[in-house]
């Protein structure tokens, strides 16, 4: 053994205790050991220094540990946009006739099978989805979605769209020129039957193959989420990625295996009646990072196929999905998710759309603020529900040489599209209508980019209406009569337009205000400090407005109101009464 | 709360995601994914804080920073080195600039800084400290050790990472590595072998 000096025993010891020394190294230090007791000694001391230096932690951390993070992010303050970019296009005002018409058409056609289709409603739930969710502006359809559920979309094609019925959207990539899909009744118990061990038990991945597939699966699982949405207005969106998906989630699944479990998988699928089969091929298993990089490219067109609550039209418009994102992220970090089951949305279509007079007028007013994009449509019923059947146009979601080459349907001829060929079991129903609706290249239109104009106009009619005001979580809300609805902009982009309008002052709003209108503390507190509030500040604020609900025993509303219409009526009096 | 009852809360599902895969989705464009590696670091990186600083106060704040730091610069990640190691370095770093401008408040000579710890340990001694006592003695002589011994018994200690891993959060040789951390560890044993003797 060499000569060690303490300073050279040191450093061995010290490498011994972190287990860094080589093999020779070692076995030097354990002779060391057994012949010196002032060595052992030292490793003695040592060791208890690092494992009581092991224990060092630090406080937990606040709750608001990531909502602090993202407020110092940054970011590009502007107004808060709608989450569906609604876009105004002067040319399509003619469309509304042909709109309208095919409107009227399946509402007559419709209305029976929405009044069944749409039954079941229980008015607390329906009343927390109004204002817990709608009031959030946009949410995922399929907000809890698994990796069980994303198989069964996969294999099937459908996607429950509650739990208590047996609503279903289904989809179909089976014909050539487009993709269908249809909002109907479906039978839940196959798939059930159907999970992601299931899978794993008969094709036995590798550990490696497995952590594919649930990568796989995962981002299969969030693609859903975010391909089927609701915005306030209670329109339903939903993205062309999804009806292709189905496939080129199987397609995925395929690719990361080798050609043996390729085969398991084909078992499974064929045991299991799946819409697509493994094609058989040698071609080697391809590397999760590239399957991963393939499924988190961008889309190139990025729009969904909208359902209006109001006009069951049909059209595509653009969403900003990183908005999306964001937005429904905050939420699940500011509240509580809740459940809503699907029924009481469409409930409420049923009721809507009855009145027909009063949808006219909101026809022609959605109409003005979607851009309508090439692509036709083609509504109809399908076999159990809406049917409703888009072809591609350029640009869209289209299968790839990728998908191809590892699937290809069960069965060529699917029954589930015979409703759009000529030989439709029921040709006497005059039940299919055609609508193309395009636009040229040369039509003129106006990109609404924001809130603004609606805020400007609105504040410049100040005077003449009630004014309701309140700070909640990091967002000012500010309601006026005629809107109907609330208008959410963010704190920079208000005390901007209302520092335009010389209302950033205390006093200066207090003239402003109608008489007899109050203003909520909270606003005075925030303009008082000058600053950004902090999110702690504002997750209080949010937290003491709900325990306020609660012990008042009110449910819990997404909004409440300053003043009532009594106070404004007792206020003009007096105001008369002053003149 | 009649409303609330008849909606069913849901726990969302945990989701296991490698940092690989959250950080191509990231640079696809999706910074949702973002808050995912936040939750999944941020004990780490505030032990990190809190052991090199020892102040409770400021520990947020340059975690904060931290992750700050890393959503600026995670775009142009290579993949050359782990996630983790890469955040470290960016740790390190961000914990070394926080040191240099609190230089003159923190760091006194090392000789008095011994000598006052020597008093601080017998002290100690008189009465024998409990465990919890001893880890707040350590923590403190921890906290003014000088930046470069006190980085890597931290990063080797606390943090449980290889000398290899430490030497690329450092950005030094391996052999700096090994004189640092049984420096570092032989500066403690010094100044705590009274105290090391009463326990073993």
């Amino acid at each position: 053994m060499k000569n060690l000096n303490a300073r050279q025993r040191h450093v061995l010891l010290s490498m011994y205790i972190d287990n860094e020394l080589s093999a020779s190294e070692q076995i030097e230090v354990e002779l060391l050991l057994e012949k010196s007791s002032e060595a052992r000694v030292e490793l003695q001391e040592l060791q208890f220094i690092k494992q009581t230096m092991a224990g060092q932690k630090a406080p937990p951390a606040d709750d608001n540990f990531y909502a602090q993070i993202h407020a110092k992010l940054p970011q590009p303050v502007q107004v808060e946009q709608p989450l569906i970019q609604r876009k105004f296009v002067p040319a399509v005002a003619g469309l509304s006739a042909i709109a309208f018409a095919l409107f009227v058409l399946f509402v007559s056609l419709q209305s029976d099978f929405f009044v069944k289709f749409f039954s079941k409603t229980t008015q607390n739930v329906q009343q927390a989805y109004e204002e817990n969710v709608v009031n959030k502006w946009i949410m995922p359809l399929f907000e809890k979605t698994n990796k069980d559920e994303a198989l069964q979309f996969a294999m099937f094609g459908v996607l429950p769209l509650d739990d208590s019925s047996n609503t279903v959207l289904k989809v179909d990539t089976a014909f050539a020129s487009g993709y269908s899909f249809e909002l109907g009744q479906g039978n839940r118990a196959r798939n059930k039957q159907v999970t992601v061990n299931d899978l794993y038990r008969e094709i036995k991945p590798t550990e490696e193959q497995r952590q594919a597939l649930d990568t796989i699966l995962f981002l299969a699982s969030r693609q859903i989420e975010e391909g089927v949405l609701l915005d306030e207005n209670r329109n339903l969106a939903i993205s062309p990625s999804i009806i292709t998906m189905q496939k080129s989630l199987i397609a995925r699944v395929a690719a990361c295996l080798d050609i043996d479990r390729r085969d398991r998988m084909e078992d499974f699928l064929e045991a299991r009646n799946a819409l697509y089969a493994v094609r058989s091929t040698k071609a080697p298993a391809v590397s999760r990072v590239k399957l991963v990089k393939q499924i988190s490219e961008p889309e190139e067109n990025n729009t969904f196929v909208m359902i209006s609550r109001d006009t069951i039209i049909l059209s595509e418009i653009s969403i900003d999905r990183n908005r999306i994102r964001k937005h429904t992220n905050q939420l699940a970090s500011n509240e509580p998710r809740y459940r809503i089951a699907y029924e009481h949305f469409t409930q409420q279509v049923a009721k809507e759309v009855k009145d027909i007079k009063e949808h006219t007028r909101i026809v022609r007013d959605n109409l003005s603020n979607v851009i309508v994009k090439p692509a036709p449509v083609f509504v109809s019923h399908g076999k159990s529900g809406l049917r409703i059947q888009v072809k591609y146009s350029q640009g869209s979601t289209r299968s790839n040489s990728f998908v191809t080459a590892y699937v290809q349907p069960r069965r060529p001829s699917n029954k589930h599209v015979q409703w759009v060929s000529s030989n439709n079991r029921r040709p006497t129903q005059p039940l299919q209508r055609q609508v193309t609706i395009e636009l040229h290249s040369d039509t003129m239109i106006d990109v609404r980019e924001n809130a603004l104009h609606e805020m400007e106009r609105e504040l410049q009619r100040l005077e003449s209406h009630e004014f309701h005001l309140e700070l909640r979580e990091g967002l000012l809300y500010l309601k006026l009569d005629s809107l109907e609805q609330m208008i959410r902009i963010s704190t920079d982009s208000i005390k901007m337009k209302l520092r335009n309008f010389q209302l950033n002052d205390r006093e200066v709003l207090k003239k402003k205000m109608p008489p007899g209108v109050e203003i909520r503390p909270d606003y005075y507190e925030y303009e008082h400090r000058k600053e950004e509030p902090s999110p702690s500040y504002l997750m209080q604020q949010y937290k003491m407005r709900l325990n306020e609900y609660n012990n008042q025993g009110i449910q819990l509303k997404r909004y409440k109101g300053i003043h009532t219409k009594n106070k404004t009526t007792s206020s003009k009096a007096e105001k008369k009464q002053g003149d | 709360m009649e409303t609330l009852e008849a909606i069913q809360s849901v726990e969302a599902p945990p989701r296991e995601v490698n940092d690989e895969v959250l950080i191509t989705l990231f640079q696809g464009g999706d910074e949702y994914v973002f808050r995912q590696l936040v939750e999944r670091y941020q004990n780490r990186i505030r032990d990190l804080v809190h052991s090199i600083f020892r102040n409770d106060e400021f520990v947020d704040d340059i975690a904060q920073d931290v992750f700050i730091k890393a959503y600026e610069g995670l775009k142009k990640f290579k993949f050359n080195s782990s996630f983790y190691t890469w955040l470290y370095r960016i740790a390190v770093n961000t914990c070394r600039d926080e040191m240099r401008k609190r230089k003159n408040r923190r760091f006194i000579s090392f000789e008095s800084l011994s000598e006052s710890m020597q008093q601080f340990v017998h002290n100690k001694n008189a009465i024998q400290p409990s465990d919890g006592e001893l880890k707040e003695v350590l923590a403190d002589y921890l906290a003014k050790l000088p930046e470069k011994y006190r980085i890597p018994i931290v990063l080797k200690d606390v943090q449980g990472l290889s000398y290899e891993e430490i030497a690329d959060v450092m950005d030094c040789e391996m052999g700096t590595v090994k004189s640092r951390l049984s420096r570092a560890r032989s500066m403690m044993r010094d100044q705590l072998r009274p105290y090391l003797e009463g326990q073993l």
